[in-house]
């Protein structure tokens, strides 16, 4: 009879002993806590670095906008490159179900529900938060040297996201200094942001910011020792071609130059030559033209997603979206205006649907899938024709846009001979042997230079900020859309030109109302063609 | 108990005639059972019977209709796959709305398609605070108590039942175009009117742009020429009729093109099987019940099914008469071939997608130029309209075949799951029970996928492989020591506390790869480019401190409270614990001495609860943390980019719940039922805030605001003949629910927009928020949606994107009344019976109508018309709402409140028809009961569009989804 007491008490103590079960649970993944994130700091100091860097892996990060559903096209800063260039008019391509741009080319983009009007104002302010957690973290005036480059990596970033922003929210500096722009988000209102919201600042106040961030990033990378481990950082050269960039922008010429020149001067970049250009290319890093770049592994998650990448939408000679959506073509007129001495003539295919720069196995391929004047611009990863491994590097800054902002700025502040010959000059080079500028005017300069710029950046995400900046509209006929319904001709100052605020932003930022949005405006109609 | 009188005889068995037998049923309760009578809660519960008669692979699909206040809903028809159960409505916008499962008094968080529904005795839905407060943190969505079967008689009983059935499609298509001619005819229609009202081009050079158009894939165009004409003809004339020398099929020297029926050719009627054996019996001391299952369904698609191999034993022994132990093991093995994208209502893997919206034009298989199929060593070629298959590309979800896909590809999810429960009873001393129980769940799935090399998008990859390990384990441990005293005879005390601990990981391991050696084999070594490897692992528990006090006078008087004090991981440690409590009342009036005359009653009872339980489902198990994600290549890493944002402060949502109603059984327990009122409010929401991104994230975990559900339940059984040879039950049950939102953050101003949804204080969390449809302009045919002017008048306006700031919310689209209906006979050996389920008063988007009345815009091209599309705007018909037909138009079907329709349906689930042969026959034979029967589930659906299946959701409804299986079977089951 006794052991049922025996047994009983056991029962009891095993009431009292329930330490079993521990309420601290923490994923063991790639996803970490910012508790974990502080543990592994402790441990190995050297994984401070990471945090860092994630002002640069945010570039690329896969459907971190749209959360409600898979989009293909949320694909970090390419996909806004993207976007971009759909709006202007010298990035052709077919409306149909597999062209992941096709709201950019109707201007559909700028209904404030849109994917692809969340997109781009959710991808900037993402990078704009992983900046501002760099300088949270580091404090605003460190004294190590490896501080130091931390910081610099973070304000120059945060300058180029404010200057993409600032372009695609409110027309260019010079005409529009005290219109609205957007919400200047630093580490002095990041924590507050969510609850008190932001209302817009002025263009003006937004350059201020930006010139601020760069200057300081100047400053802390002047003297730095510390190498950039590859080009996804931003090391001195880089930080004055932003400021080019930048100065250009704003329209101070001189400026402009002064620093393109000290971009050029100061990076070891050379402009790709005309042998090397008589092949695909633009998918490396480690070309000796890129100074900046989003660098892709293979192992990254646009890459594994197989389609989900800017190569697949873009890429003619990679598996992906191009080859089933008709692929990207040039502007006809533009390409027309490329005389068969430029090297850049074979970056798209001729009316015959060849290029120069294609073998006969990359031929046969491109007229399976493509029609004339498609991009042949951008190699396959690792030059692997038809390869699924989508992993190219992407162009943030090549040394070749300093030339010409050099050029634009010397003719533009009124030295036209000196623009001529940095024009000339690099154009001869590296691009024409037999080239010769016949503007005169430091305004036919700049259209001139324009023009090269156009045919120079294309498919690089910087076509729309010269559209903006230079005040130009969206003039698509004779270029040769293939749908009537993507034929028009927005005049300079439209505001469909503007990208809109989205609708989540403007119902949970209660410092900003529907009247604080930009004009919402019908899309374009079409215009009849023009042959 | 009634009195017998009984004449004295030598030897005599007295049997006391049970009087009321409500009273001594018995209820699974929170941590035990109740009588029923004493029973202060509100609970449904579904028999053995109700569940023996349901060929369902996955018990949740057999509650529909099944209890008041409980709705299911299914988006997915996959074997094996749940449906999604909501108890008394909605309590909340972001956490989840799932029921708490308990088998066998254990929480279980497995898959419930991994317990056989034959070895399951009841499904006890416990739906108001008093039954559920006992579960704490994560009883407010309700509970649904899963008993499994016990050994019954004294004597053992072998019982073994087989059927064997054939599935097909329940829900058909939309009523959609099925001729080429006619399709041809509106695609040349849109192209044509293209020309002529958008270019401005006149009749001759509209008939040439569209002619010439009409086989590209560009501009609206369908991308296949299917017919062959003479020499410099055009397919259509001026007068829009097509060439009559125009023959279908079209040649162009390397293949031949010809259209396939898809739906013929991807929808197939399979076969189900299942066979069941159990043995049972019991004795003094011990009982037991050992089962085995076997199920086959093969759904209705190739590429998916449903295998189950599912074992059962159960048994206890009472080892001394102060000591009880006993253990439940169940072990399943099931293969689920279940392709992925069938429920991905965008994606060109989805095999119903296509072959629901697809025009009738184009081929599915590949041929050769003299017409015969083009065969690959054997297999069938097909046609992935990618342009590489064959010289033409589809307008229609192109680079995609999911007939192709469905067979050459393999999908498999192969589950060992183990379900595991031990526990022991001591009685020290009279009255009192101290029970320890231990509860195990094992979830091994491995996931085997071989995207095939032949064709399609996996073979541009050289194959793929894949395959993934993932291992899910919870375990649960109960402490709980009951005592039970009666005082003065008349008091009865039954006062309960305890302990409640639950653990459950993950672990998951996958590997994965490109381009395939073996053609066949789905092992990542088989593959050699973009070899990855993933592993992760997760955890969450919970543990509570529990009591109750159940008391009563007299057996009339009822009065019950209980306290749970509870911690969840998911929760910041200075915010995870929460108290939980309830309280309630019974009264049976029929024991009064007022009811004493009332003879026809046999039970009257009033009850009453109120009470609070929580709920932690956020979805994220670290929800009060910030989360990132951790990347990097070539030494480089990267651990700032924000994946979650968390908040500190986050705690449970909590459920405030107030239930009354009577209980009551008439006429010989002829009559009865039940009628209920519920209020169920939640307060402390979990809600994700929205938050403007340029935060840098979207939105943050909070506890905000507060919803009611509130309505009436009544359920209803009559039995309107009860004798020996002839029974026959009807039976009813009606939710009537209605919901509102109380409260929302206060910077929302009290109203919050998410897209296409609109929640405002005061209303229906069930309300939409379209642009408004304002019909067809008779002039130009285009459709119209209502915007504003800049004074603010209400204008028609042909641009929808200036609409869509312009939107407004919709009515309420929740069902007024719910509930399921059906009847039972049994006649002289046969028995037969029916039950339908049904929902009125509700409105649903239907997207799936929306499709197919497109208007032929180049997103649409070669997707197929619903037959409304007759009606299109014509020169001729200009009165008519249904836009013109224009392939440059993109907003004739854009997102308006155009496509709501009524949610209404009467759904029949299931018909049983069955004769068990005379007991005297089969006795010969030693078989003491055979029954054969003919059981039909999910039979026939009425809804307000022939096509349309409302039971997907509250909001909307669309075609592009794994169908609801019919299955129609004959069986025999034996008893020895």
């Amino acid at each position: 009879m006794k052991t049922k007491y025996i047994v009983s008490a056991c029962a009891f103590s095993a009431l009292t002993l329930n330490s079993c079960v521990d309420l601290d649970t923490f994923p063991e993944d790639k996803i970490i806590t910012s508790d974990q994130k502080e543990e592994v700091a402790e441990n190995d100091p050297s994984k401070a670095e990471a945090g860092v860097n994630a002002v640069f892996t945010q570039f690329s990060s896969y459907a971190s906008i749209i959360t409600e559903s898979e989009r293909h096209n949320d694909i970090g800063y390419p996909g806004l490159m993207l976007f971009m260039d759909s709006n202007g008019a010298d990035f052709v391509s077919d409306d149909n179900g597999y062209n992941w741009m096709g709201n950019s080319l109707t201007f559909d983009d700028r209904i404030f529900t849109a994917y692809e009007c969340r997109m781009m104002w959710g991808v900037m302010y993402n990078q704009i938060y992983a900046a501002n957690n760099v300088v949270t973290s580091v404090g605003e005036n460190p004294d190590d040297p490896t501080l130091q480059f931390y910081l610099a990596q973070a304000l120059a970033t945060r300058a180029f996201n404010y200057w993409v922003l600032a372009q695609n929210y409110q027309f260019n500096y010079t005409s529009h200094k005290s219109s609205p722009c957007v919400p200047i988000i630093t580490e002095q209102n990041a924590a507050t942001v969510s609850t008190e919201g932001c209302t817009r600042s002025t263009v003006e106040e937004v350059y201020m910011q930006i010139m601020n961030d760069i200057n300081k990033a100047i400053g802390f990378l002047e003297n730095s020792t510390i190498k950039r481990r590859d080009k996804r950082y931003i090391d001195f050269a880089v930080a004055y071609g932003l400021r080019a960039r930048i100065n250009l922008t704003m329209g101070n010429w001189s400026d402009a130059a002064k620093d393109a020149e000290n971009a050029i001067n100061n990076t070891s970049a050379t402009p790709y030559t005309i042998n090397e250009l008589k092949r695909p290319a633009f998918d490396t890093s480690t070309d000796n033209a890129w100074m900046w770049g989003i660098l892709i592994a293979e192992s990254d998650r646009v890459v594994t997603t197989g389609i989900c990448n800017f190569p697949s939408h873009m890429g003619s000679l990679n598996y992906g979206y191009a080859w089933y959506s008709g692929g990207r073509q040039i502007n006809k007129e533009l390409y027309k205006s490329i005389p068969e001495t430029d090297v850049r003539k074979g970056w798209w295919l001729n009316e015959d649907v060849a290029s120069p720069n294609l073998n006969e196995e990359e031929k046969e391929l491109v007229e399976y899938y493509f029609g004339p004047y498609t991009q042949v611009k951008f190699a396959p990863y690792n030059d692997e024709l038809e390869t699924s491994t989508n992993a190219c590097d992407i162009p943030l800054m090549r040394v070749e846009e300093m030339y010409l902002i050099k050029a634009e700025g010397e003719a533009m502040s009124g030295n036209v001979t000196g623009a001529k010959a940095t024009l000339e000059s690099f154009l001869r080079d590296y691009r024409d042997p037999e080239y010769t500028c016949k503007a005169s005017s430091p305004e036919a300069m700049q259209e001139e230079i324009y023009r090269q710029r156009r045919i120079e950046l294309w498919g690089e995400g910087m076509n729309w900020f010269d559209v903006m900046r230079l005040n130009k509209g969206v003039d698509r006929r004779g270029a040769g859309y293939p749908n009537a319904s993507s034929v028009f001709n927005i005049q300079p100052g439209d505001p469909i030109l503007l990208w809109r605020i989205p609708e989540k932003e403007i119902q949970a930022n209660p410092a900003l109302s529907n009247e604080d949005n930009n004009e919402a405006v019908p899309v374009p109609s079409p215009v009849p063609d023009i042959e | 108990m009634k009195t017998q009188e009984l004449a004295i005889k030598p030897k005599m068995n007295v049997i006391l005639e049970v009087d009321n037998k409500m009273l001594d049923e018995v209820v699974v309760v929170a941590y035990g059972t109740a009588k029923k009578g004493a029973f202060t809660g509100s609970a449904g519960v579904v028999k053995t019977e109700q569940i023996e008669k349901r060929q369902v692979s996955d018990v949740t699909n057999a509650l529909a209709g099944a209890v008041a206040g409980v709705q299911i809903q299914s988006s997915n028809g996959q074997p094996g796959t749940s449906a999604k159960v909501k108890i008394r409505g909605v309590g909340s916008i972001n956490a989840s709305s799932d029921p708490l499962y308990v088998v066998d008094g254990i929480p279980y968080d497995g898959d419930i398609s991994s317990i056989n529904s034959q070895d399951i005795e009841s499904l006890t839905v416990l739906k108001d605070a008093a039954s559920t407060a006992l579960y704490g943190a994560r009883g407010a969505n309700g509970v649904i108590m899963i008993t499994t079967k016990k050994g019954t008689s004294g004597k053992a009983a072998i019982n073994f039942d087989a059927k064997w059935g054939v599935n097909s499609r329940m829900i058909k298509n939309y009523d959609v175009m099925t001729d080429v001619v006619d399709y041809m005819d509106h695609a040349y229609q849109a192209l044509y009117n293209a020309g002529k009202y958008t270019l401005g081009y006149d009749d001759a050079k509209s008939n040439q742009y569209a002619n010439s158009y009409l086989p590209v894939k560009s501009k609206g165009g369908l991308g296949y020429q299917i017919y062959t004409l003479p020499e410099g003809e055009s397919l259509y004339g001026l007068d829009g009729k097509m060439n009559p020398n125009a023959k279908l099929g079209y040649s162009d020297g390397n293949y031949y093109y010809t259209p396939d029926n898809w739906a013929d050719e991807i929808f197939s009627n399979k076969s189900r099987q299942e066979y069941n054996l159990n043995v049972s019996g019991s004795s003094d001391k011990a009982n037991y019940y050992v089962s085995f299952g076997y199920l086959d369904d093969q759904g209705i698609i190739e590429g998916s099914g449903f295998t189950r191999y599912s074992t059962r034993a159960k048994g206890d022994y009472q080892v001394k008469k102060w000591l009880k132990v006993g253990a439940n093991l169940g072990y399943t093995y099931s293969n689920s071939r279940y392709p992925g994208e069938q429920t991905s209502t965008a994606s060109s893997g989805n095999a119903f997608l296509m072959a629901n919206m697809i025009a009738p034009i184009y081929p599915l298989y590949v041929r050769n130029a003299d017409g015969s199929l083009m065969m690959n060593r054997g297999r069938k070629v097909y046609d992935y309209g990618d342009g590489v298959s064959t010289k033409f590309s589809r307008s229609f979800m192109s680079i995609s075949n999911p007939a192709g896909d469905l067979i050459y590809n393999k999908d498999e999810y192969l589950h060992d799951i183990v379900n595991a429960n031990w526990y022991a009873d001591f009685t020290p001393i009279e009255g009192l029970t101290i029970s320890a129980r231990y509860g195990m769940n094992l979830d091994s799935q491995r996931y085997n996928l071989l995207g095939n090399v032949y064709s399609g998008q996996s073979a541009s990859y050289g194959g793929t492989a894949y395959q993934g390990h993932s291992r899910k384990w919870g375990f649960d441990q109960q402490y709980i020591a009951t005592y039970r005293k009666t005082f003065n005879e008349d008091h009865n005390l039954d006062v309960m506390i305890g302990y409640d601990g639950y653990k459950w990981s993950e672990e998951v391991v996958e590997a994965s790869g490109q381009n395939l050696y073996n053609p066949e084999n789905f092992h990542v070594n088989n593959a050699i480019d973009q070899l990855i490897g993933y592993g992760y692992g997760n955890s969450y528990a919970t543990e509570g401190y529990i009591g109750r006090v159940n008391y009563d006078y007299k057996n009339t008087y009822y009065g019950s409270v209980s306290f749970r004090r509870d911690g969840s991981s998911r929760f910041h440690p200075d915010h995870r614990w929460g108290n939980f409590w309830s309280a309630s009342a019974a009264w049976i009036l029929s024991n009064e001495s007022f009811l004493e005359d009332a003879k026809w009653i046999d039970l009257l009872k009033f009850k009453a609860s109120f009470g609070q339980q929580g709920n932690d489902m956020i979805g994220n198990y670290y929800a009060y943390i910030d989360q990132f994600k951790m990347t990097g290549a070539n030494g480089i890493f990267s651990d700032g980019s924000l994946y979650y944002k968390g908040n500190p402060d986050l705690t449970w949502e909590t459920s405030t719940s107030f239930n009354t109603g009577f209980d009551f059984s008439m006429f010989n327990s002829r009559f009865n039922g039940s009628i209920e009122y519920f209020l169920r409010q939640s307060g402390d929401m979990l809600y994700y805030k929205p938050v403007g991104p340029t935060a840098g994230y979207q939105e943050i975990p909070m506890n905000v605001g507060s919803m009611r559900n509130s309505g009436l339940e009544l359920d209803l059984n009559y039995a309107i003949i009860k004798n020996k040879n002839i029974t026959w039950d009807v039976n009813l049950n009606a939710s009537f629910i209605k919901n509102k939102i109380i409260e929302l953050h206060p910077d929302l101003e009290g109203e919050l927009i998410n897209s296409s949804r609109i929640y405002t204080e005061g209303e229906s969390m069930y309300r939409m928020y379209l642009v408004k449809y304002a019909g067809v302009d008779p002039e130009t045919g285009t459709a119209m949606y209502w915007a504003k002017d800049k004074e603010g008048n209400a204008i028609k306006t042909a641009d929808y994107s200036l609409a869509s700031n312009y939107k407004e919310a919709t009515d309420d689209l929740l069902p007024t009344v719910y509930g399921g209906f059906g009847t039972s006979l049994n006649l002289y050996g046969f028995d037969a019976s029916i039950q339908l389920s049904y929902q009125l008063g509700g409105q649903i988007y239907d997207s799936g109508y929306a499709r197919f009345m497109h208007g032929g815009n180049s997103s649409y091209a070669g997707t197929n018309w619903h037959k409304d599309i007759y009606n299109a705007w014509t020169e001729n018909n200009r009165n008519t709402d249904v836009p013109r037909l224009n392939a440059e138009d993109k907003y004739a079907s854009s997102q308006s409140d155009r496509w709501l329709t009524s949610s209404n349906y009467l759904s029949l689930n299931n018909i049983t028809i069955g004769y068990t042969l005379p007991k005297v026959l089969t006795n010969k034979f030693l078989v003491d009961r055979l029954r054969v029967y003919f059981a039909a589930d999910n039979v026939a659906l009425l809804s307000a569009r022939k096509g349309l299946d409302p039971r997907q959701s509250y909001t909307s409804a669309t075609t592009a989804l794994y169908t609801p299986i019919r299955t129609v079977s004959g069986g025999i089951s034996v008893t020895f």
